[in-house]
C-alpha cells in the first residue's frame, strides 16, 4: 500500500489497555444477545451463553482466534451499467477511503420552496441519479421514504436505487421483515446467489443498541448478511453522556467492546464474512437534548475510535466522514463537513458516510451533496499526502533553471500541470471577473452546478426480466407486509 | 434552624443530603410539610426550570436536582395527609416508546424533564405495545400519555395506541402527547393527539398548558 497521511491519536499504551479491556469485559461480563437463533449458534461455537438471561460471554481464546481469521480485507462491487462490474478493493489500493451518501434521512430540504417535507420516491429516484454522475461518491445509501407505506419504505427505496444507480449500494433495513425481500431483490440485479456472493453489489449495516444489547431485528440482519455474503458495517450510535460513558475514552472503550462482540458473532456464525467496524460517534448536547453529529468530541471520538480499531483489531472501519448539525447548507454546514471529514479520513477510516446530509443525518439536501462530492476529492488530494521521488524533487529543474528565471516553459512544468485539485466550486478568478460574473457566493455556485447536472440526469436501463421479477418482489412485499 | 432559602439553594445545587438535612430541621423547629413542600423543595424546582431552559444549567444538574428535591418529598409525602398531595404535583404521566421501536434516549429525557417539572412520571420502556399502553392508562390513571417514536415502520403506530383508547372508551379520560425527532405538529394533528413537542424543554411547558 501506498503511504498515505496518517494521524496518530492514541498511544501503543493507551491502545493495548484499552483491547486488554475489551477482552477482559467480554471474557467475564459479556453482552445481551435477543436471538435464540444466534444464542445456539454462539454456544455451539464455544461462547458461554446464559439462555435464561440471554447474556454472552466470550471466552478470550475464541476472541483472538476469531480475530485471527476475521477479513482484513475484501472487495464491495459497483457497476457501469447493468452488466459491466468494478471493484473497491477494501482497505483502498492507494491508502485513501470511499464515500458513502447519508443514510436514512426523514426529510428532503426542497430548494426551490426552502422548505422542509418528507422525502418522496421521486426524489430518492433523482438522488440516486445525481449519486450516480457524481465521481466522489462511491457507495448509495437510501433516505427513508415518506409517501409510500412505512413497512415497505426500505424495499421501495432500494427497487428505485437499483433502477437508478448501478453504483454499490448500502442497505438500512427498516424491519426484520423486510430483510428478506431486500436481498431477494439484490438476488434479482446480481443474476444469482452465488454472484451476490462473489461480487456483493451492496452490503448492510446492523447496530447494536448501546450500551451492550443486541436486538432481534439488528441480529437478523448480521444473521441472512452473513449467510449470503453481503458485506456488514457492525456499528452502534453512542450518545455520549445518555447511552455511553460521557468522556471520549470511556465512549471510545464501549464501542470497542460492542464492535469486538458483533465481530466475534459474525464470525462465529459464518467464517470469513465481511465486515466493517463502525465508529460513529453522537455526544447529546447538555443543555439542549439534541443529538450532536459534528461537535468537536464527536470528531474526536471518531478518530480514537478508528485509530483504535486499525491498530487493536486491523478490521476495515467506517464512520460519519460528512454530515453536519445545521439544518440548511451554510458556513456551519462547510465548517462541520470540512472538519469532520478530514479528521476521520486522517485517522485511517476506510468508509467515509453521510455525504448530502444535514441536521445529524435527519436531512438530505441535493446542494449540499454537490458540495460533499467536491469536498471528498480535497480529503483524498490531502490524505494522499506529498509524494518525494525523482521526478518530484524536480532536482534537474531547479539545477538547470538560472537566478530569477522562472518554470513556466518548463517540460517538468507542461507534464504536470493539470495534476492540481481544481474544483469549479471555489472561486480561482479575480475580483473584477468574479462580480462581472455575477459575484455568486459557495452555495449559489453549488446550485448552479446541481441545475446544470440536473438536465443530464438518467435512469438505468435494466434488463427486461430482471426489471419484471422486481417489481414482483415489491408486490409480493406489499401483500404481505402492508 | 434552617430557611426556605437554603432549601431552595440545596434543590437547586442538587444536594440531596443537605435537602434530607435542611427538611428535618424545619420539621424539628415544628413547621408543617405542607409548608415545606410548596415554599422550599418547589420553588427550588422551578428555578431549575427557569434556568434550564435558558440553558443556564445542564440536563444532568437538572436530573440532581430533581433527585435532591424527591429526596425531600420522601421525608414529607408520607408526613401529609389525603387530597393536599395531589395538589402539589402537577400531574401523572405515563410515557413510553411505541412498539418495535427501541429508540429510548429522548422518550427517557422527556420522562426526567416532565418529572423535574414537577410531574409524576411512569416510564413503561420501549418497544411497548398498544394494549400494554392501554392498561397503564387503565391501572394508573393519568393525566397525559406520553408517546415516543421515531420509525416509519413504527411512527404509524402511535394512531394505533390512540384508536385502542377509543375502544376502551379512554380517549376522553386521558391527554396524548407525541414526539421523536421526525414527528411534526401536523402529524400529530392528522392522528388526533393532543399535543406535540420537539423537545424535553417545550414537551413540559406543554404539559403544563395540558393541565391548565
Ligand atoms: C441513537 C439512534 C439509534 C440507536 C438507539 C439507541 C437507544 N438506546 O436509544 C440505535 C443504534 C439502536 C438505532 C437503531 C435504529 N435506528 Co436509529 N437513530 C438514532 C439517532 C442517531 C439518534 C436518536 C437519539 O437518541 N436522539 C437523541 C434524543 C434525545 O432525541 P430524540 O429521540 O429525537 O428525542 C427528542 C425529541 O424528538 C422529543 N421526543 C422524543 N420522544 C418524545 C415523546 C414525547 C411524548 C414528546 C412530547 C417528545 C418526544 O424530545 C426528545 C428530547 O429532546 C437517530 C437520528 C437522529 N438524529 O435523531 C437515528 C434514527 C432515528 N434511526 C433510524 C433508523 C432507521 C434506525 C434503524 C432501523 C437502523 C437499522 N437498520 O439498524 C434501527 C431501528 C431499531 C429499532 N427497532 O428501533 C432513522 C429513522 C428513519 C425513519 N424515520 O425510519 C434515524 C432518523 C437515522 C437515520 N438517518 O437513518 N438508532
Amino acid at each position: 500500500m501506498v503511504n498515505s497521511l496518517e494521524l496518530k491519536v492514541l498511544t501503543q499504551e493507551e491502545i493495548g489497555t484499552i483491547r486488554d479491556k475489551c477482552l477482559e469485559f467480554l471474557s467475564t461480563k459479556g453482552v445481551k444477545v435477543e436471538h435464540p437463533e444466534v444464542l445456539k449458534t454462539l454456544a455451539r461455537e464455544g461462547a458461554q451463553v446464559s439462555f435464561d438471561d440471554q447474556t454472552v460471554r466470550f471466552p478470550k481464546d475464541i476472541i483472538e482466534t476469531t480475530l485471527r481469521y476475521t477479513p482484513k480485507s475484501f472487495s464491495l462491487w459497483g457497476r457501469r451499467n447493468y452488466s459491466e462490474y468494478y471493484e473497491m478493493a477494501i482497505p483502498h489500493p492507494d491508502g485513501l477511503f470511499y464515500t458513502a451518501t447519508n443514510t436514512g434521512a426523514v426529510t428532503y430540504h426542497d430548494i426551490d420552496s426552502n422548505t422542509f417535507r418528507d422525502v418522496t420516491v421521486a426524489d430518492t429516484a433523482e438522488w440516486a441519479q445525481l449519486m450516480e454522475v457524481s465521481e466522489g461518491i462511491d457507495i448509495c445509501a437510501f433516505p427513508t421514504i415518506g409517501d409510500v407505506p412505512g413497512e415497505v419504505a426500505d424495499i421501495y427505496a432500494l427497487k428505485t436505487y437499483f433502477e437508478n444507480t448501478a453504483k454499490h449500494v448500502w442497505i438500512q433495513p427498516h424491519s426484520a421483515e423486510s430483510m428478506g425481500y431486500l436481498i431477494e431483490l439484490s438476488i434479482a440485479v446480481a443474476g444469482s446467489k452465488e454472484n451476490l456472493k462473489k461480487r456483493p453489489i451492496v452490503s448492510a449495516c446492523s447496530n447494536s443498541v448501546t450500551p451492550l444489547q443486541f436486538v432481534p431485528m439488528e441480529m437478523n440482519t448480521l444473521l441472512q448478511c452473513a449467510r449470503h455474503g453481503v458485506p456488514l458495517y457492525l456499528c452502534g450510535l453512542p450518545s455520549t453522556g445518555a447511552t455511553s460513558p460521557i468522556t471520549i475514552a470511556g465512549t471510545v472503550l464501549l464501542s470497542a467492546i460492542e464492535n469486538l462482540a458483533q465481530v466475534v458473532m459474525s464470525q462465529l456464525i459464518e467464517p470469513g464474512t465481511p465486515v466493517f467496524c463502525g465508529h460513529h460517534r453522537l455526544t447529546l448536547d447538555m443543555a439542549t437534548g439534541r443529538s450532536l453529529l459534528t461537535s468537536v468530541e464527536a470528531i474526536l471520538g471518531e478518530m480514537a475510535s478508528a485509530h483504535f480499531i486499525e491498530e487493536a483489531f486491523q478490521i476495515p472501519t467506517f464512520a460519519w466522514g460528512y454530515g453536519t448539525d445545521s439544518h440548511i447548507p451554510d458556513e456551519q454546514s462547510m465548517i462541520d463537513g470540512t472538519l469532520i471529514g478530514q479528521l476521520v479520513a486522517l485517522a485511517g477510516t476506510d468508509v467515509l458516510e453521510g455525504a448530502g446530509g444535514l441536521d445529524a443525518c435527519l436531512t438530505i439536501n441535493p446542494v449540499q451533496l454537490i458540495i460533499d462530492n467536491i469536498l471528498a476529492g480535497i480529503f483524498k488530494r490531502i490524505k494522499a499526502g506529498v509524494k518525494v521521488n525523482d521526478d518530484t524533487l524536480a532536482w534537474e529543474e531547479i539545477w538547470d533553471t538560472a537566478p530569477g528565471n522562472n518554470f513556466l516553459e518548463r517540460p517538468h512544468t507542461l507534464k504536470h500541470c493539470r495534476e492540481a485539485l481544481r474544483s469549479d466550486l471555489f472561486v480561482r478568478d479575480p475580483r473584477a471577473i468574479w462580480v462581472a460574473e455575477g459575484g455568486k457566493d459557495m452555495y449559489i455556485r453549488a446550485l448552479d452546478k446541481y441545475k446544470e447536472l440536473k438536465k443530464g440526469l438518467r435512469p438505468q436501463q435494466l434488463p427486461e426480466d430482471v426489471q419484471k421479477e422486481m417489481n414482483q418482489i415489491l408486490k409480493q412485499a406489499e401483500e404481505h407486509l402492508v | 434552624m434552617a430557611s426556605y432559602e437554603e432549601l431552595q439553594e440545596s434543590v437547586i445545587t442538587g444536594q440531596k443530603d443537605k435537602v434530607e438535612g435542611i427538611a428535618n430541621s424545619l420539621l424539628d423547629g415544628g413547621i408543617k410539610p405542607r409548608e415545606i413542600i410548596p415554599k422550599g423543595l418547589l420553588p427550588g424546582m422551578s428555578v431549575v426550570g427557569q434556568r434550564f431552559k435558558t440553558g443556564e444549567m445542564f440536563i444532568p444538574e437538572v436530573i440532581a436536582s430533581a433527585a435532591a428535591m424527591n429526596r425531600g418529598l420522601e421525608i414529607l409525602k408520607p408526613l401529609i395527609v389525603g387530597n393536599e398531595l395531589s395538589d402539589m404535583s402537577a400531574g401523572k404521566v405515563v410515557i413510553g416508546t411505541v412498539q418495535g421501536d427501541v429508540h429510548n434516549i429522548g422518550k427517557s429525557l422527556v420522562g426526567m424533564m416532565m418529572e423535574s417539572g414537577g410531574f409524576t412520571v411512569m416510564d413503561i420502556g420501549i418497544d411497548v405495545p398498544a394494549d400494554k399502553f392501554v392498561e397503564a392508562v387503565e391501572e394508573e390513571k393519568p393525566n397525559i400519555l406520553g408517546l415516543s417514536a421515531l420509525l416509519t415502520t413504527t411512527i404509524p403506530l402511535m394512531k394505533d395506541v390512540i384508536e385502542a383508547l377509543k375502544r376502551s372508551n379512554l380517549r376522553d379520560k386521558v391527554h396524548v402527547m407525541v414526539g421523536g425527532a421526525p414527528i411534526t405538529q401536523e402529524f400529530a394533528d392528522s392522528i388526533g393527539a393532543d399535543a406535540y413537542a420537539a423537545d424535553a424543554v417545550s414537551a413540559v411547558d406543554k404539559a403544563k398548558q395540558l393541565m391548565s
